[in-house]
């Protein structure tokens, strides 16, 4: 016989508790020509200087229900234009970036900081996201963090 | 101070100081049982775990932040240049963790692809104050660097007036 203390009788009362897929965020899907859309404009974008257009395009449609393919291009993409950024401006005019953002903007932010910093090519660039993270949270302090943590709507 | 390693550190900061934040709660599972929830294997209760935060300096120096309902695990991925360092780092940290039950918060096996891990639950911020907590963390962090970089100058000067009087006879 099988071993039956092993057996996880929670397993046959799913009612009881809920499950990942209950706590995903009703929301429509985002395709990935969506995805691709915006990489493209945001690069017309950052070609022409217009870095904060750039940066709000991208922080304002992030693909929350969405495979972790399209999630990863649209983090490519906020990492392009952070990076592009950093590189064209001096380290104090990262704050008025993010002054002109909007909180939502500022929230979503903060979560792409976390995701770039949890792949191999953010952590190679450690320095310049830490600084975009320093910035970020002088100005808005702990709120997006904890709504980073919470958030169901993960990027 | 190096360049990178102040943002590093408010970073870490200000994640742990928004990641303990916790509360006294009972599984919701077994009754009359209390556990950190971030331990356990909660496939029941994805809903007590939160998003966890990786905070890196460089791909050798990152900290893992998994926040729960009641506990947070804190795991530290050590600066390790060569192999040396590798080898002190593993000593100190053995040596750290074979002592855990003196350091409370301190868990006696790291995360896997980490070189030590703390494990902060409800219960640790009862008794102790939530800043005192973060700053230890913190503290940990910025003498375990200068820690191994004095005992590789250490053992580098060792090794080479050992090596001086094994040659001398030969000389």
């Amino acid at each position: 016989m099988e071993d039956w203390r092993r057996i996880d009788i929670d397993a046959y009362e799913p009612e009881n508790h809920l499950s990942k897929e209950e706590l995903l965020p009703n929301l429509p899907e985002t395709s990935k020509e969506d995805i691709e859309a915006i990489s493209k404009q945001a690069r017309v974008y950052l070609s022409q200087g217009k870095f904060i257009e750039a940066l709000k395009l991208g922080l304002s449609y992030p693909p929350y229900i969405a495979s972790e393919q399209i999630k990863n291009l649209h983090t490519e993409t906020i990492f392009e234009i952070l990076c592009s950024i950093k590189n064209n401006h001096n380290l104090n005019d990262l704050s008025s970036f993010v002054k002109q953002l909007d909180s939502d903007e500022q929230d979503t932010l903060v979560k792409y900081l976390y995701k770039t910093m949890s792949t191999s090519y953010g952590q190679k660039q450690g320095g310049l996201l830490l600084s975009w993270y320093e910035k970020t949270v002088e100005i808005t302090g702990l709120g997006p963090i904890v709504r980073f943590l919470s958030d169901r709507r993960t990027v | 101070m190096s360049q990178s390693l102040k943002p590093y550190l408010t970073a870490v900061r200000s994640s742990l100081t928004a990641a303990i934040c916790l509360e006294d709660f009972s599984s919701q599972l077994v009754e009359r049982h209390n556990r950190p929830e971030i331990e356990v294997d909660n496939t029941h209760n994805p809903e007590l775990i939160l998003n966890p935060m990786i905070i890196a300096r460089n791909e050798n120096e990152k900290i893992l932040i998994e926040p729960s309902i009641n506990s947070v695990r804190v795991s530290i991925k050590i600066k390790q240049a060569d192999e040396i360092e590798q080898i002190l780092v593993h000593k100190f940290t053995r040596f750290l963790t074979s002592r855990a039950e003196n350091f409370f918060i301190l868990r006696r096996i790291p995360i896997k692809g980490y070189d030590i891990s703390f494990l902060i639950t409800n219960f640790h911020t009862e008794q102790m104050l939530k800043d005192k907590l973060v700053d230890f963390i913190i503290e940990f962090m910025e003498d375990v660097d200068k820690e191994i970089s004095e005992m590789k100058l250490f053992l580098n000067a060792r090794a080479r007036v050992i090596a001086e009087s094994y040659l001398t006879p030969f000389d």
